[in-house]
């Protein structure tokens, strides 16, 4: 069964949220670099609170996307076998006559003949 | 050497539940491949370190699929297969958002 959106988005905002971090690091870094040219210094490697932020974003998305997937469904016909029930297997609509003694039943039902219970008018 | 494994009617595969396992793997995978081309990017990377981090976190994607199967191998075709396949399969969406990270951040930015 596919997930609902509701049980989803906590997982979707942690996802997104990864990206976003993701995203502010590269803005950070870009920063950084800006700063160095001023500075005149060369690019060697980025400050570690940006490999911080680089893995929390990192980690943040991993789990999330994870989470947010659709669950997997056994593959092997025969796990699914376990599932049905004998109308699953035993229902043939063509075959399904009405010609039966249920419609006798049913009069009297409504006769109010049948124990309480199974008629529609007893009490 | 041993007999080859007898196939049973209990091995069938049901194609239509296994294409909807792979449309979840693979949207996992592209989206993780998109955060970590991005990552790679914004860290500077070049050349066989950012390969090396793709094969790592390709690793830890598989084996994160593999988690949230519950570690039961019955929801794969192979788990070897889900292994392997995952180093190919996410490159080159890796190689290009990593492409297109690095030069937003160090070229142009």
């Amino acid at each position: 069964m596919p997930k609902s959106a509701a049980v989803k988005f906590p997982f979707q905002v942690m996802a997104y949220m990864g990206v976003a971090i993701l995203c502010h690091a590269g803005y950070s870094t870009i920063q950084y670099r800006k700063y160095l040219r001023m500075v005149g210094e060369e690019f060697v490697t980025s400050p570690g609170d940006i490999y911080l932020e680089v893995l929390a974003g990192m980690i943040l998305a991993f789990f999330g996307v994870l989470s947010m997937a659709e669950d997997f469904e056994p593959i092997r016909m025969a796990e699914t076998f376990h599932k049905k029930t004998f109308d699953d297997t035993n229902f043939r609509q063509e075959f399904m006559g009405f010609n039966h003694r249920g419609r006798v039943l049913g009069t009297l039902m409504d006769a109010g003949e049948m124990p309480t219970g199974a008629g529609k008018k007893g009490q | 050497m041993a007999a080859k494994k007898q196939w049973r009617a209990e091995d069938q595969w049901a194609p239509d539940r296994v294409q909807i396992n792979n449309a979840s793997i693979d949207y996992c995978r592209n989206f993780l491949s998109i955060v970590y081309g991005i990552a790679a990017g914004v860290l500077g990377l070049t050349g066989l370190w950012g390969f090396a981090l793709h094969i790592v976190c390709s690793i830890l994607i598989s084996a994160g699929l593999y988690l949230k199967a519950g570690m039961d191998p019955s929801y794969f075709m192979s788990v070897t297969g889900l292994f392997v396949s995952g180093l190919t399969g996410g490159m080159g969406t890796y190689i290009l958002v990593w492409t297109m990270a690095y030069d937003v951040v160090h070229v142009y930015g």
